[in-house]
């Protein structure tokens, strides 16, 4: 059953454009000119009940812009969203309580109140019975490692205990699908983990739809079956994790160590990391073979080390953003 | 919705009172501050036997009323509409629109205030007073109709500060709105009469502070209004409040539905 489906949504902001020097900047104040800008273009996929999804892109790409229609945040220039069967813009109140959203960089603590303070307000909000909200909390005190700083204020928490209260704020009210931007940015490895592994627990407990934006690949790989794409507002691949991989990634990269004189123009390959005197060149759809390269490489300059280094998605997805 | 209300006046006050002494503070320096400019203003007064066809305890007993009725409009929108222009600039007003209510009164709710209580006490003390000094007697029907009014003249003030801020939502950083309603505020510390035509047009009509409290206040202490209305239109002051509440989240949400966000 689709959970959240999106039928060729378009965003469109018009930006002012700015005039250079005095005279135009007058002239532009009372005749202004206007650059029309495709955030999010002809955009379509559905969700299923109970799948992650992780929507990347570079920069810029539409990915926020995709969350904010879908949490009724913005209303699309054309073409619908739908979750749960109701357009999010048209039906804001009805889709929120059965939606929860988390901002990476946002808050919806109380500054100066301990997080156990806004979630019981947030039990008010949502109109979460007693005996429910007390079994949601214990679970996600348990999931979330929260018992340790509860009757703390916001802003004493640290960035991660911050995510993981603003989690717990998002989902006190079980809600059916969960809109993450961005959620372990700025995070450390052991919160990521620790999101992580609460994030794949409450899609297997409570078969929560989850749809993420990310930079980190380390999260995508951790929970996500199915990738989309998006880069320009446009839609450029909707699959799973392994079709993606083996769609975009061509070639082989062969990371070189050398020991004084580093070369990085070598005809047919593309440098994609130089790190001091490490290079990692790419060859594009086995045009050249490792053995010819390697040969090539030592009798141009001296080597201290060599590998055949698998592509990563990161690796992919930096090839992909440059273009 | 008033288990709501009082839910988020808890988590307000405990917000204020955990600063107990900032609180305090705050309190007294709005009763001193309000207090001088009440005995200024009496004092002023008092030089002068009549203000048009009001007496200097009639002028404060409008006065008083209007800071009533400020209190209680300030308490539930002066936060929302100054913190409004600060959320757009931030982009932090995604916030009010995830939320399962409306998102104004979201917005009202959450920047709550409950440090008014200096004006109100003040207002009353005003009011009081002067009824005492008027003659009016405190019977169940006076006090029913002055309750009437200071929820009315709250409603006006609350609506006509969200008005005020709405613009910034269009016209990020926008701040000369709501400081434009901080002046109109200041007319009504006097009685409309001694204004010209225009302006009690425009404060009856087109900007209805008049409602707050200077046609209340000509109706409580009987006085006829050198202008083209008589003592009866204060009986409209609810129908005003209403028709202005039912605008303001009109235009609120109008505006919201053209809402641009910003970027991540």
């Amino acid at each position: 059953m689709e959970h959240i489906r999106v039928d060729s949504i378009t965003k469109t902001y018009l930006v002012k454009q700015r005039a250079s020097g005095v005279l135009q900047g007058v002239k532009s104040f009372f005749h202004p000119t206007y650059n029309t800008i495709d955030a999010v273009k002809n955009v379509s996929f559905s969700v299923k009940r109970g799948e992650i999804v992780g929507y990347i892109g570079p920069n810029g790409a539409g990915k926020s812009t995709t969350l904010k229609l879908l949490s009724g945040i913005l209303v699309p220039s054309d073409g619908k969203c739908f979750v749960n069967g109701l357009e999010p813009y048209v039906h804001r109140k009805a889709c929120a309580l059965k939606m929860g959203v988390v901002f990476g960089q946002r808050t919806q603590l109380l500054w100066d109140l301990p997080v156990l303070d806004a979630l019981d307000l947030q039990r008010h909000l949502y109109r979460v019975s007693k005996p429910a909200y007390h079994r949601n909390l214990d679970l996600l005190i348990e999931l979330l490692d929260m018992s340790s700083f509860m009757n703390q204020p916001a802003r004493q928490l640290s960035l991660g205990q911050k995510m993981r209260a603003n989690l717990a704020m998002a989902l006190i009210y079980e809600p059916e699908v969960l809109f993450l931007d961005e959620p372990t940015i700025g995070l450390d490895i052991l919160a990521k983990d620790t999101i992580r592994r609460f994030l794949k627990t409450i899609n297997k407990e409570l078969a929560t739809t989850i749809m993420l934006t990310t930079h980190d690949m380390g999260d995508v790989e951790a929970l996500c079956s199915r990738l989309i794409f998006i880069d320009h507002g446009s839609l450029l691949y909707d699959g799973s994790l392994e079709s993606f991989v083996h769609t975009y990634s061509s070639g082989y990269t062969l990371r070189v160590e050398f020991a004084d004189t580093v070369i990085t123009k070598v005809p047919d390959t593309e440098v994609v990391a130089q790190s001091g005197n490490r290079v990692d060149f790419h060859v594009k759809d086995h045009s050249i073979r490792p053995g010819s390269l390697l040969r090539y490489l030592t009798n141009s300059a001296d080597i201290v080390d060599v590998a055949v280094v698998n592509n990563s998605i990161e690796d992919i997805l930096r090839r992909l953003y440059r273009k | 919705m008033l288990t709501l209300l009082s839910k988020f006046v808890v988590v307000r006050w405990k917000s204020r009172t955990r600063y107990p002494v900032s609180f305090i503070l705050g309190i007294v320096g709005q009763w001193v501050s309000y207090g001088l400019e009440f005995a200024s203003m009496w004092i002023v007064l008092s030089s002068f036997e009549l203000l048009g066809e009001w007496l200097p305890h009639q002028v404060m007993a409008l006065y008083s009323l209007n800071l009533c009725c400020y209190a209680g409009g300030a308490s539930i929108a002066y936060g929302a509409s100054r913190s409004l222009p600060i959320m757009v600039k931030d982009g932090i007003i995604d916030e009010l629109i995830i939320k399962p209510l409306n998102s104004l009164i979201y917005l009202m709710l959450s920047n709550i205030s409950i440090s008014y209580i200096s004006h109100f006490t003040l207002g009353v003390f005003g009011v009081v007073l002067s009824w005492i000094i008027q003659g009016i007697h405190f019977s169940i029907s006076n006090l029913l109709l002055l309750i009437l009014f200071i929820l009315s003249g709250s409603v006006i003030h609350a609506s006509l500060m969200i008005l005020s801020a709405i613009p910034s939502i269009k016209m990020v950083g926008n701040i000369s709105l709501t400081a434009f309603y901080t002046q109109v505020r200041e007319f009504m510390y006097y009685p409309l009469s001694i204004f010209s035509k225009p302006l009690q047009f425009l404060f009856t009509f087109i900007i209805p502070c008049a409602f707050i409290s200077f046609y209340p206040t000509s109706l409580m202490f009987e006085i006829s209004a050198d202008n083209f209305t008589g003592g009866w239109i204060a009986f409209f002051s609810p129908v005003v409040a209403t028709l202005l509440a039912v605008i303001t989240l009109s235009v609120w949400k109008i505006t919201i539905a053209a809402y641009q966000s910003s970027g991540n």
